[in-house]
């Protein structure tokens, strides 16, 4: 009993000084943070090396992905170093065609369904 | 009869089907979106590149392009923007591919408001459209050349279509959808119509000027500074480009100018030391690095205002004193 009453007692220490531990620390800056915070300040031959990169394996070629690169700002090339895979892609042929479409259809679904319930 | 594809085109579904078509034609599935009217326009001078396959982004960046006077090489522009494994193209890159042509690449204010004002003074609007959903995007370019009052209609240099006419509302909804995304592009010395806050145009501006002639860019920038010319960075930028174009007395007395207003600005001091120390003015440059304060060197500046201080300490050791002139730089 005395033992178990000893073992709560510890794991209630371990607790207390692991969890001070934890709130100290956050007032030093670890190594790893101050990494990545450096990071964000990547220079711009870095942030172009890295666009360069992306845009040969979407499939640009060499010669052009140099040049391309070459013209952006350095807020531009964060945004592709960052976001290039989510950006907006504009490609699409602009006519009424699939687009509208599909609305159709999706709204031409909606009413179908509304008649069968009725 | 009671099959589903009958139930389609019975009377009453078709009654419905036109009365759906007429409603999303009319734009009922959001809310309008207050603009001020368009004038009556109608770019005519817009040149036309239909689109191939997914390729509207270099289209539409030919068509402003070639409105602006730059020569357009259509296949050229598709290795400078199109991104295969997208099958498309990103905005900061058809921003980036209208600098290299010799163009400044001006982004619009997210507004309703602006494709009217830019019409207004003639210029031509790329947009990004999102002709799909919110949650399942269609991205597409288009250029805005007109507005057609009577029907209430924009006119569009859009896809495989030289005169496509959207109505207002739905071509606003789905601009909306792209964040009202959209770009002029200029020829030097001219400034989009759209724009009233500094900040952007000086941006816009300074990120192409790598790719213009030293003159293309002092006339941007002269225009710039007649419409701002308290502005700091117009002043900074305006002296710089001013010093480029062989002009240090009228550089000089914007260095001074911006330095009256705004004396803790290094990099200013920086550049006008060293046009100071270029025209003999050694005990002048000396003066004005004086007035920087070590710990306002923000760290990237730190490079250049150590080589200025050295450059000054050796003109130093031969110089005696300044000509006259000097005195009023």
């Amino acid at each position: 009993m005395k033992a178990m009453r000893l073992g709560v007692w510890l794991k209630v220490l371990v607790l207390v000084v692991t969890g001070w531990a934890g709130t100290a620390q956050a007032a030093v800056i670890g190594t790893a943070e101050h990494l990545q915070a450096a990071q964000q300040r990547t220079d711009v031959a870095q942030l172009r090396e890295s666009v360069e990169q992306q845009l040969l394996r979407l499939g640009v070629t060499n010669d052009d992905a140099l040049a391309r690169v070459a013209a952006l700002s350095r807020e531009e090339l964060q945004l592709l170093a960052d976001k290039i895979d989510e950006l907006p892609a504009g490609g699409i042929v602009g006519t009424i065609g699939v687009v509208f479409i599909v609305l159709l259809l999706l709204e031409l679904v909606g009413i179908t369904d509304i008649f069968t319930a009725i | 009869m009671n099959s589903w594809v009958s139930r389609i085109f019975s009377p009453l579904s078709k009654r419905c089907l036109l009365i759906l078509l007429l409603a999303i034609l009319a734009g009922c599935s959001g809310r309008q979106i207050a603009f001020p009217e368009p004038p009556a326009t109608q770019l005519g001078a817009v040149p036309f590149y239909p689109q191939e396959a997914y390729q509207c982004g270099p289209a539409a960046l030919a068509t402003v392009l070639g409105w602006s006077g730059s020569e357009v090489d259509l296949a050229a522009l598709v290795a400078s923007v199109y991104l295969p494994g997208r099958q498309g193209s990103l905005q900061p890159e058809i921003v980036a591919a209208a600098r290299r042509a010799g163009r400044i690449p001006y982004p619009i204010p997210a507004d309703p408001a602006s494709i009217g004002a830019e019409l207004a003074a003639g210029h031509p609007v790329l947009v990004l459209q999102n002709l799909g959903l919110a949650s399942s995007p269609r991205w597409h370019y288009a250029v805005v050349v007109g507005y057609d009052p009577v029907d209430g209609n924009f006119i569009l240099r859009s896809g495989t279509e030289r005169s496509r006419r959207e109505d207002v509302q739905r071509f606003m909804s789905s601009w909306q959808r792209a964040d009202y995304w959209g770009l002029v592009v200029l020829p030097p010395g001219q400034l989009p119509a759209s724009q009233h806050v500094v900040a952007p145009l000086v941006r816009a501006l300074a990120d192409a000027e790598a790719f213009l002639s030293v003159q293309d860019a002092l006339a941007t920038w002269e225009r710039l500074l007649a419409q701002w010319p308290d502005d700091p960075e117009v002043l900074f930028g305006s002296a710089n480009a001013r010093r480029r174009g062989a002009d240090p007395a009228s550089a000089a007395s914007l260095f001074r100018q911006l330095l009256r207003h705004d004396p803790g600005h290094v990099a200013a001091r920086n550049n006008f030391a060293d046009l100071l120390l270029s025209q003999g003015c050694v005990q002048r440059a000396g003066q004005v690095m004086a007035g920087i304060d070590d710990g306002a060197v923000p760290d990237y500046l730190a490079g250049a205002i150590t080589d200025t201080r050295r450059s000054l300490r050796e003109e130093a050791r031969h110089h005696r004193s300044d000509a006259d002139r000097c005195a009023d730089w």
